[in-house]
């Protein structure tokens, strides 16, 4: 995973808020390394995060792929031939063409980090911009780390790439003694 | 008994004098400001450099966009 972000897509309107989504829905955006990671296994991901087998009361809370070229369109609809089958229900997840993202407000973004105000502050020292913030692989990492998400191993691992303090590598190690789950973040 | 000229030059000395004590104030300041605290977190932070994963991203990457509920 080499970024992600959460902002709105889908709808007619331009540049929804939060409060004002009309017809958009809660998304997330990922960029990711093909080498690394396949679309079938974002997908397996997707499915396993959410139900998408009953029908939600808006669309604020959707559930679409919007898909980037056919070879994902092509590789979506099997996806979710092969989840209705395993289900042995009808899957209500729309597969439609990806049109425009809007980047959901700041305080939306990054979600499980704002528990460790001590590791913004560092990643805030080193992008002041938020767009900046945003788009950091390393940000990106750590939200999933705070949110209990990952290996000890690929903590480890990545955990002197960080760009961190000694007292921020600390809390990180101290918050994956609470317990990481194996997965992707999905904010 | 002191000529206008000497009084002149006295003006003169005592600008110059006190143009060299508020110019060395000043340089005195500027240098206190450029002087860094090395235990401000703050300025460690800004002067931190890009982590290494940022620095070493793949180029080539792809999209994916979901909405899940």
């Amino acid at each position: 995973m080499i970024r992600t972000r959460v902002g709105y897509a889908g709808g007619g309107s331009t540049n929804p808020t939060y409060h004002n989504l009309d017809s958009h829905s809660e998304t997330i955006q990922i960029d990711y390394d093909p080498t690394r990671i396949t679309y079938e296994e974002l997908l397996a991901v997707f499915w396993d995060s959410h139900s998408p087998t009953a029908q939600p009361w808006s669309r604020q809370y959707m559930s679409i792929i919007f898909y980037h070229n056919e070879e994902q369109r092509a590789i979506a609809v099997e996806s979710k031939e092969f989840q209705e089958d395993k289900l042995g229900h009808s899957i209500v997840t729309e597969i439609i063409p990806f049109s425009q993202f809007y980047l959901a407000e700041d305080y939306h973004q990054k979600y499980y980090l704002t528990s460790e105000p001590n590791l913004v502050k560092e990643l805030r020292g080193i992008y002041p911009d938020i767009h900046d913030f945003i788009a950091s692989t390393a940000v990106a990492r750590l939200n999933g780390y705070a949110g209990g998400y990952g290996t000890i191993e690929t903590l480890e691992d990545d955990l002197d790439s960080f760009g961190l303090s000694e007292a921020g590598k600390i809390r990180l190690l101290e918050i994956a003694e609470r317990g990481l789950v194996a997965g992707c973040p999905v904010s | 008994m002191w000529s206008l000229k000497n009084l002149t030059m006295l003006a003169v000395l005592g600008v110059l004098a006190i143009g060299t004590v508020f110019g060395l104030s000043l340089t005195g300041c500027n240098m206190e400001d450029n002087q860094v605290d090395p235990t401000n977190n703050d300025t460690r932070v800004s002067e931190a450099t890009i982590p290494a994963i940022d620095a070493t991203v793949p180029i080539e990457t792809e999209t994916a966009t979901f909405a899940l509920g």
